[in-house]
């Protein structure tokens, strides 16, 4: 009879884990949405109107909201510029039913944190002063019980509660008025990460030094190969081609685009997510390099490149074709700020 | 009376001109004027007697801060034409105070390539003259690639260096390609070969080795590290870019046989780096005056190198090498060169 009533709770818990799966949508890493071909299938008009045009996304006294669900852990980033008659431009941070997480900001500056969970309603706020007229970033991030939220650059908002760390299902945009929006990403990328290299220049190891800096949790393996990926929560990739650093490992182009492949293609069976990065600007541009760059960029979740090396636009050309995110620095240095962000090291 | 003193005469131009009409065997003095920081003054000959009295043979600089730490040294004047990496040298010689560790310089590592006009670079003049205070001047020599083949036998048809790798035969005297020397060899093979001798007895941790490129050159502000050494080399280049100053970064290659950035990691205990400043005058450019690429600028590149690559080593647990009194590229930009120098 015990034993019945055992099965019977855990088959209920079942049904109820498939019901509220099913509810939350497929669970995923990382979602992007550059609008250049228009309004992508993965979100869905809540409320109001939403209408891209011109690869921008306009948003009127409503939601959109993915119909993907990520992690507890994610961050959410996303431009925003405010026309006049805009009221505020909201980032849904986490979306259930009956409960979520919102950040607010106005054009006055005026930005809030918002969570509803079991029917109550908790808020923080902060003001930013007047905003310039122009494009926004904006970033809402969750780390555990944390929500910070960044208006570019510059942290506005903490805020702590042991349900938002409970809280995970979908993510979204919302508008008060009409809100302009450009590249949306939603991002998980767990810990510990592998960091790797394409073409052997020595970008990756300025990589592992500026993990080290950001406090990332991480292994560093050059010549990594597929089979060594288990365990790893973000595959990180570091493209540039050195022909004194493919000679030195005895290889060539050719043998490390056979192992980008098998590596890209055993983290996506092991649903890994990979950050992809050149850092060493223009001097390692190339045909070799550029051979690796077009070949893996478009296989990337997230890509980050120092500006210089994007001076002809190759990096962003490949990035909105693919309606990929793109994180330009302008030094090699901030490489570690741009990890703590992605990574959830928030100070 | 009047024969007598042009008797004299005649002996002091001989004495001043012979090291350019190749007379002197001995090797050419440089007008270098150690600051407080030099304790020792040495020849490269005491690693390798067969040296002394050559034109191989040159000064050796020690500045010991008398505190614990680890030993550097730096290479000015591999190549002879390469003037910021000798006046970066220089300026250490003159200025630079060690507070922790000890610093060994050589401004002119291959001293006999100092009095062979440079038959690549015609242009390039073969004496850099630098204004100071109250009318003052002071010269500095400006010499060649390679070591003046009065001083070293006729150039091989193939040089086999001792690591036994192939080049043309004019590289023979390119001290940059035979590390790590031979102490039966050549002029410059037995130059390398006492440098070598002087980092394993000196127990140096870090050599850095600082040339110049042509301003198209792909080795154009580049630091080149052996392959121990690239994590350091790494850091360095990371803090030298929020400096606003871009290194490029290379590995040397097991190929690179006879260099001084593989050889002397692969044959003695120390790290080893190369640097490569852009210079116009390895281009048909004005090597001291032009104004995308002055002289003090590169001299001042070299030395904020020097300074991050220490620095970094330390991180990474190196003994450290601590220096104070070396002027930054900005200091140099502001005033110049010749306010760096003693008069």
């Amino acid at each position: 009879m015990r034993k019945r009533s055992i099965i019977g709770v855990v088959m209920g818990l079942l049904v109820f884990g498939v019901l509220l799966w099913a509810e939350e949508g497929t669970l995923v890493r990382s979602l992007s949405s550059r609008f250049e071909e228009g309004l992508p299938e993965a979100w869905e008009i809540q409320e109001g109107t939403w209408t891209v045009e011109g690869g921008v996304l306009t948003g009127v006294n409503g939601f959109l909201i993915s119909s993907l669900s990520f992690p507890t852990d994610r961050r959410i980033e996303a431009r925003v510029e405010f026309p006049s008659g805009a009221e505020r431009a909201i980032i849904v941070g986490k979306y259930a039913s009956e409960q979520w997480v919102k950040a607010f900001l106005a054009p006055n500056g005026r930005t809030a944190v918002v969570l509803y969970a079991a029917g109550e309603e908790r808020s923080w706020t902060a003001e930013v002063g007047p905003l310039a007229e122009g494009w926004h970033e904006l970033v809402l991030g969750f780390a555990g019980s944390r929500a910070v939220f960044f208006v570019d650059g510059k942290k506005a908002i903490e805020a702590e509660s042991p349900a938002i760390g409970r809280l995970a299902g979908k993510a979204g945009l919302g508008a008060e008025g009409q809100v302009l929006f450009d590249d949306v990403c939603v991002t998980s990328f767990p810990q510990p990460a592998i960091i790797t290299s394409l073409g052997q220049s020595p970008g990756a190891l300025m990589a592992k030094i500026l993990a080290k800096k950001a406090g990332l949790e991480f292994r560093y393996d050059p010549r990594l190969k597929s089979d060594a990926l288990e365990g790893t929560g973000t595959l990180l990739i570091v493209l540039g081609a050195s022909s004194k650093g493919l000679g030195a490992a005895g290889i060539d182009v050719e043998d490390e685009i056979t192992r980008g492949h098998a590596l890209l293609n055993k983290a996506r069976e092991l649903g890994i997510p990979v950050i992809m990065m050149h850092i060493e600007g223009s001097s390692r541009r190339g045909k070799m390099s550029d051979r690796l760059i077009k070949e893996f960029i478009p296989l990337a979740d997230y890509v980050v490149v120092k500006a210089d090396g994007n001076a002809d636009g190759l990096f962003t050309e490949l990035t909105l074709s693919h309606d990929l995110p793109l994180r330009i620095v302008e030094k090699t240095s901030q490489v570690a700020g741009v990890l703590k962000d992605l990574f959830g090291l928030w100070e | 009376m009047m024969a007598k003193k042009v008797w004299r005469m005649a002996f002091a131009a001989i004495l001043l001109f012979a090291p350019f009409l190749g007379l002197a065997q001995g090797p050419v003095f440089h007008d270098i004027r150690p600051g407080y920081g030099v304790t020792d003054c040495i020849w490269l000959s005491d690693y390798l007697p067969a040296l002394r009295g050559t034109p191989g043979d040159t000064r050796v600089y020690i500045l010991d801060s008398g505190v614990p730490g680890g030993t550097a040294l730096v290479l000015g004047g591999t190549h002879g034409n390469e003037i910021a990496g000798i006046m970066a040298a220089v300026i250490l010689v003159e200025r630079a105070r060690p507070l922790k560790g000890r610093l060994i310089v050589i401004p002119h590592a291959n001293n006999a390539n100092i009095d062979y006009p440079d038959p690549r670079y015609p242009q390039q003049p073969s004496l850099i003259t630098l204004q100071g205070p109250d009318g003052l001047e002071r010269q500095f020599r400006c010499g060649a690639r390679l070591t003046n083949p009065r001083y070293q036998g006729p150039d091989p048809e193939k040089y086999i260096n001792p690591s036994g790798a192939s080049f043309p035969g004019y590289e023979a005297r390119n001290l940059n390609r035979c590390y790590p020397g031979h102490p039966d060899g050549t002029l410059t093979e037995q130059i390398a070969y006492a440098i070598i001798q002087l980092i394993i007895k000196e127990n140096v941790g870090i050599v850095i080795d600082l040339h110049e490129a042509g301003v198209s050159s792909r080795l154009a502000s580049t630091l080149v590290s052996h392959p121990r050494g690239l994590e350091i080399a790494a850091a360095a280049v990371i803090e030298l870019e929020t400096m606003g100053i871009d290194m490029k970064l290379e590995q040397s290659r097991e190929e690179f046989r006879g260099l001084s950035h593989r050889e002397i990691g692969d044959h003695t205990q120390a790290l080893s780096f190369l640097l490569e400043t852009p210079n116009p005058g390895q281009e048909g450019g004005d090597p001291v005056n032009d104004p995308a690429h002055p002289l003090h600028a590169r001299v001042g590149i070299h030395l904020e190198c020097i300074h991050a690559l220490l620095s970094a080593a330390a991180q990474f647990g190196v003994p450290s090498v601590v220096l104070d009194k070396v002027p930054t590229l900005e200091e140099l930009s502001e005033s110049g060169l010749a306010a760096w120098l003693n008069w």
